[in-house]
């Protein structure tokens, strides 16, 4: 017997020794996650706190004491763990197949007395014992999860030779708004439009308006490409609007002005001409009178005393003052777009918003002060050297002042009183004809506004479209390729649906566009094949000009494209009733917002039927629930669970004699099957032996049912939807012969 | 168990006698095996157990259909152990007298007449009971104490069986129609419950072979009744150390939905959780005492000492497969009370 107290000595050491390395690795793992976490807290400045003492011990000595501790604890907490004897006996029993020769021998040399069988025994596992390998029991294993203590030290290490860096705010992707893209063909004509506009101004020297046909230009060329969201464009073109809009106003306060030094000026006979010309915005003529006078003035031919002379001086400075006064209540602005704050002045915009402006206003100015940085500073000098309005009205007043100034004080009479006023009076008109300048540059203004309005209705137009739903297979998408236009080998199918969009008698009679109708109704179109459609009607009835023009105009669509949008609406429309039907089909219930279902005979087609279905038959019972007859059961498309047509309220339309009506209330109710296999078999077996077997045949049960059936069928009035049900029911249940 | 009389074997054994004894136990017992594998093609494991149970002191209830091989393995046994064997066809209208006898009225040779006891056939060493679950319950319960008590009362007069006594019961698990199924109590008398199931192909071969020739085989004697109560003597002195004997005792107690054993795993198709859900009652202590003395066969079969673990896992399942009662959820999922039992195994481990 100490033979096998020797192996199981010698094994349990062994075993101490593995429990140990085990032990190690645990702990290992544990101080490895412990220094991560520790290493982490002070990276995130938790342990960072306190006195020179707290630091020293939080800090990274203190962490590696800490592991320290758990690594020894680990290691004697596995290698003075309790391991009887008999459990070594049995470990050396299993790993060396001894078929519990130690541990029988363990046990019978602790209680039985020996009798021969147990010496034979104990001798048996004696000779067991001698050759048992103590590293077959218990192997030598590195320790366990030294792959993830290593990752996690090394984690640490990492963690903590990471240089500091301010916390990053958590990024949050914003996602891409969706861009914003037209087709050629549509932008097309304002691009005409936007290059004839340059040409002009580049003609007439208006750098501005050159600049901001430029800059159009370089928009449409970027929202060909794609290259803009929809927020984008509308910002631009609303910082180019209001470019031409400032220039506007500036022009109108500009006129204002004029005006009224006009109305001064014709208060004089000498200047009166100059006065009227003033009114009629006719700055060159009047620049030419004042030219004039001052050069009649210089050359004295006229004859002036002195009073002529002191009150021509007086109407010469009262319209100065005229020019520059501040501008009367200026006129009120244009309406502006709908939705489209961006119509505001800077100034007004300015006045309204609060200290800190909101992103979506910062937008707009950061754009216009981009736009136009010529306009940030009043008086500022242009890149061409042409002089702002107000610059000119200043130097308008400057002479008109000094003119009236000499004039009035007497001065005339001397010659070089006379001869300053007369150049005075000339700089003047030439001023005016400057102002010429101005005045032809506000058509310009005008046209640009007019391009960018037409390109802010061609992007709104198509955004609307972009916003709508995937287009679904079938009808829809014959639907949505023939009004969004995104077909790339289309040619603007949209012009077709918006040239009549409420759809003209004509139109609706469906005489014009029977086959672009038909072309919404078919289930997958050829790419581009409704937007040609559109393009045929446009050629083979003659519409004027080019079809996005005409449609934005709202000008009378040419019956072909009327048809084309009737037969899109029409598909529309029956594809709405066939999204209806099948909703309510599965059961849903209609929404409010909902129109309500069109009449059973307004020529929907029938939805699809199951396999066996038939239509009732012209004055008979029907032989199979039709879709729309109300038959119990799921509803028709035409009828709904709240209206009056319940299940098993409808009659069949062929039906002689007076309708049956039962005085029933009706509740429709969806009903759900259990889940899962179902009972089991015992349980099963068990209910039914609860419940009682059945002593009478089926066959007999089911003639006795089938003749009550028959008879209350024959007697009495059962609609016919459940005439059908029954029928089926006991058919279906009929014992086989 | 009760100890069987006439044991021969001296209690006091030395060390070497004790090895000798091993040894000639493991070569007679070899030699047997051997002998009835003349015969019998394939079913080794039926032989080792048939052998293991009369070895042990049981008796063995073979349930399988007709045409196995059944009867001839008990009669081929019955050759080569050179015992006394009857063979009792049970059949409803069988009486308990048709087996254990009757006393009749004999007239001696000066013309007194007296009671008699004629014998039935129990009265032999290898009693093969066919189809037994065909008899009536009064019929059976007489075989079925003859087992248990290894004599036959009479008119008050018990008469003793010969040693070694040893029934093996068969029944047909097939054809249930006008038959009376063993009741728990007495299926608790056999020792173990072996299936016999159908041979390979191979086996099928071998057995054609032997039965369509002209000339049979037969085994001849290769041990006697008294060595065989030899070895019974000798089986019963192996030790059998404390915890493997307690690990049979959990697997008993795991046997019974009641009872929740300690250390046991637990889950949802664990021992615990399949026995709560269909046994309906679990084994007797005659179980762990089957176990524990076919385990002892075994270690000694297999050349040891003492008894193993292993050895209890090896005759778990035909020492209670017949003592586990299914409930009805058991009876009516057709639950199979091997696939029980080799859970149960699975879920007690063998060191508490």
């Amino acid at each position: 017997m100490s033979a096998v107290m020797r192996t199981l000595v010698r094994v349990r050491r062994r075993l101490r020794l593995m429990a140990t390395l085990r032990g190690l690795g645990e702990a290992a793992l544990l101080a490895a996650g412990m220094l991560l976490g520790w290493t982490a807290l002070h990276r995130l400045g938790v342990l960072a706190g306190g006195s020179a003492s707290a630091r020293e011990i939080l800090g990274h000595r203190g962490a590696l004491i800490c592991a320290g501790l758990l690594l020894a604890s680990g290691m004697l907490r596995r290698a003075f763990a309790r391991l009887p004897l008999r459990l070594v006996a049995h470990r050396i029993d299993v790993s060396h197949g001894l078929a519990d020769r130690l541990r029988t021998a363990l046990e019978l040399s602790a209680t039985a007395p020996g009798s021969g069988l147990v010496s034979c025994a104990l001798a048996d596992a004696a000779r067991a014992a001698a050759a048992v390998a103590p590293s077959r029991t218990a192997p030598l294993r590195w320790p366990p999860y030294l792959r993830w203590t290593g990752l996690l030290v090394s984690a640490a290490v990492l963690l903590a030779l990471l240089p500091r860096s301010a916390p990053a705010s958590p990024s949050r992707r914003v996602p891409e708004p969706p861009r914003l893209a037209v087709a050629a063909e549509l932008l097309e004509p304002d691009r005409e439009a936007v290059r004839e506009l340059a040409r002009r101004a580049t003609a007439a020297g208006d750098a501005e308006n050159a600049q901001v046909a430029s800059e159009l230009e370089r928009l449409i060329a970027r929202l060909e490409r794609g290259e803009l969201s929809r927020k984008e464009f509308f910002d631009r073109l609303a910082a180019l609007e209001q470019r031409a809009r400032d220039a506007e106003a500036e022009l109108e306060a500009l006129r204002q002005r004029l005006r009224k030094a006009g109305h001064e000026l014709s208060q004089h006979r000498l200047t009166q001409k100059t006065g009227q010309a003033l009114g009629q915005d006719r700055l060159a003529a009047a620049g030419q009178e004042l030219s004039n006078l001052g050069r009649a003035l210089e050359q004295r031919s006229l004859p002036l005393d002195d009073k002529t002379e002191r009150e021509l001086g007086r109407t010469l400075e009262r319209a100065a003052r005229e020019t520059g006064a501040p501008p009367p209540s200026p006129t009120p602005p244009p309406s502006p777009p709908p939705g489209a704050q961006r119509s505001e002045s800077p100034r007004a915009q300015q006045e309204k918003a609060p200290a800190s402006p909101s992103p979506e206003q910062e937008g707009p100015r950061r754009l216009t002060r981009e736009t136009a940085p010529q306009t940030s500073q009043p008086g500022e000098r242009r890149a061409d050297g042409a002089a702002r309005p107000e610059q000119q009205l200043q130097h308008l007043q400057r002479n008109l002042g000094s003119a009236g100034s000499q004039l009035s004080q007497g001065r005339g009479g001397s010659g070089g009183g006379q001869g300053q006023a007369a150049q005075s009076l000339r700089q003047a008109g030439e001023t005016l004809r400057q102002m010429q300048d101005q005045f032809d540059r506000a058509e310009r203004n005008a046209a640009a506004r007019s391009a960018m309005s037409d390109l802010k209705e061609l992007a709104r137009r198509q955004g609307t479209n972009q916003q709508a739903p995937e287009p679904q297979p079938g009808p829809q998408q014959a639907q949505a390729g023939g009004r969004s236009g995104q077909d790339p080998a289309g040619e603007r199918p949209e012009k077709d649906q918006e040239a009549d969009p409420t759809g003209s008698p004509q139109a609706q009679a469906g005489l014009g566009g029977t086959p672009s109708g038909q072309e919404g109704q078919t289930p997958r179109p050829q790419p581009g094949q409704a937007g040609q459609q559109g393009q045929a009607g446009q050629e083979n009835h003659g519409a004027q000009g080019s079809g996005d023009r005409a449609a934005r105009a709202g000008t009378s669509p040419s019956p072909g494209r009327a048809g084309t949008g009737q037969g899109e609406n029409k598909a529309q429309s029956q594809a709405e009733r066939l999204r209806d039907f099948f909703r309510r089909a599965q059961g849903q219930e209609k929404t409010g917002d909902e129109e309500p279902s069109p009449s059973p005979l307004s020529g929907l087609p029938a939805p699809p039927s199951a396999p066996g279905q038939k239509t009732p038959g012209p004055g008979g019972e029907q032989d199979a629930p039709g879709a729309d007859s109300g038959q119990p059961g799921t509803p028709g498309p035409n009828t709904t669970p709240t209206g009056d047509n319940r299940p098993g309220d409808a009659h069949d339309p062929h039906l002689l004699g007076d309708p049956t009506r039962i005085a029933a209330h009706h509740v429709t109710q969806k009903l759900q099957g259990a889940q899962g296999s179902g009972p089991s078999r015992s349980a099963t077996i068990l209910g039914a032996s609860e419940r009682g077997f059945a002593t009478t045949a089926y066959r007999r049960v089911y003639g006795d049912y089938n003749a009550i059936t028959e008879e209350v069928m024959s007697k009495e009035r059962v609609p016919p939807g459940y005439r059908y049900y029954i029928k089926r029911y006991f058919q279906l249940i009929k014992p086989r012969e | 168990m009760a100890a069987h009389p006439g044991t021969t074997a001296s209690n006091e054994l030395t060390p070497e006698r004790a090895s000798e004894q091993v040894a000639a136990f493991r070569r007679d017992v070899g030699r047997l095996i051997a002998e009835i594998g003349r015969v019998i093609v394939g079913h080794e494991d039926i032989v080792e157990g048939v052998v293991m149970a009369l070895l042990a002191g049981g008796h063995i209830l073979l349930e399988g259909v007709p045409g196995l091989g059944k009867t001839l393995l008990v009669r081929t046994l019955a050759e080569a152990l050179d015992l006394r064997f009857s063979r009792i066809q049970f059949t409803p209208d069988l009486m308990p007298a048709d087996i254990v006898g009757t006393n009749v009225i004999t007239e001696d040779e000066h013309g007194h007449k007296r009671f008699e006891f004629q014998r039935g056939p129990i009265f032999a060493h290898l009693v093969l009971a066919d189809e037994v679950n065909r008899a009536t319950p009064k019929t059976q319960s007489a075989l079925l104490e003859a087992m248990q008590e290894h004599s036959v009362t009479v008119a008050k007069q018990t008469y003793p069986l010969t040693e070694p006594f040893f029934v093996l019961a068969t029944q047909n698990p097939l054809e249930m129609e006008g038959t009376y199924p063993l009741p728990e109590a007495q299926l608790d008398r056999f020792f173990c419950k072996l299936k016999v199931g159908f041979p390979s192909r191979a086996a099928l071969h071998e057995i054609m072979d032997r039965t369509t020739r002209a000339e049979g085989v037969h085994a001849t004697p290769v041990m006697s009744h008294e060595r065989v109560l030899e070895l019974r003597h000798l089986v019963r002195q192996v030790p059998v150390a404390r915890s493997i004997q307690d690990y049979a005792l959990r697997l008993l107690e795991a046997t019974h939905p009641a009872a929740a054993p300690q250390g046991q795993k637990k889950g949802a198709a664990s021992g615990v959780s399949l026995v709560q859900k269909y046994v309906r009652y679990g084994s007797s202590p005659r179980g762990a005492q089957a176990m524990l003395l076919g385990a002892k066969v075994r270690a000694v079969l297999d050349g040891r000492y003492a008894v193993a673990s292993d050895d209890i896992h090896r005759v778990a399942r035909p020492a209670l497969r017949h003592r586990l009662i299914l409930n009805f959820e058991g009876e009516a999922e057709g639950v199979d009370p091997d696939a029980l039992i080799e859970a149960i195994i699975e879920a007690t481990p063998e060191m508490e």
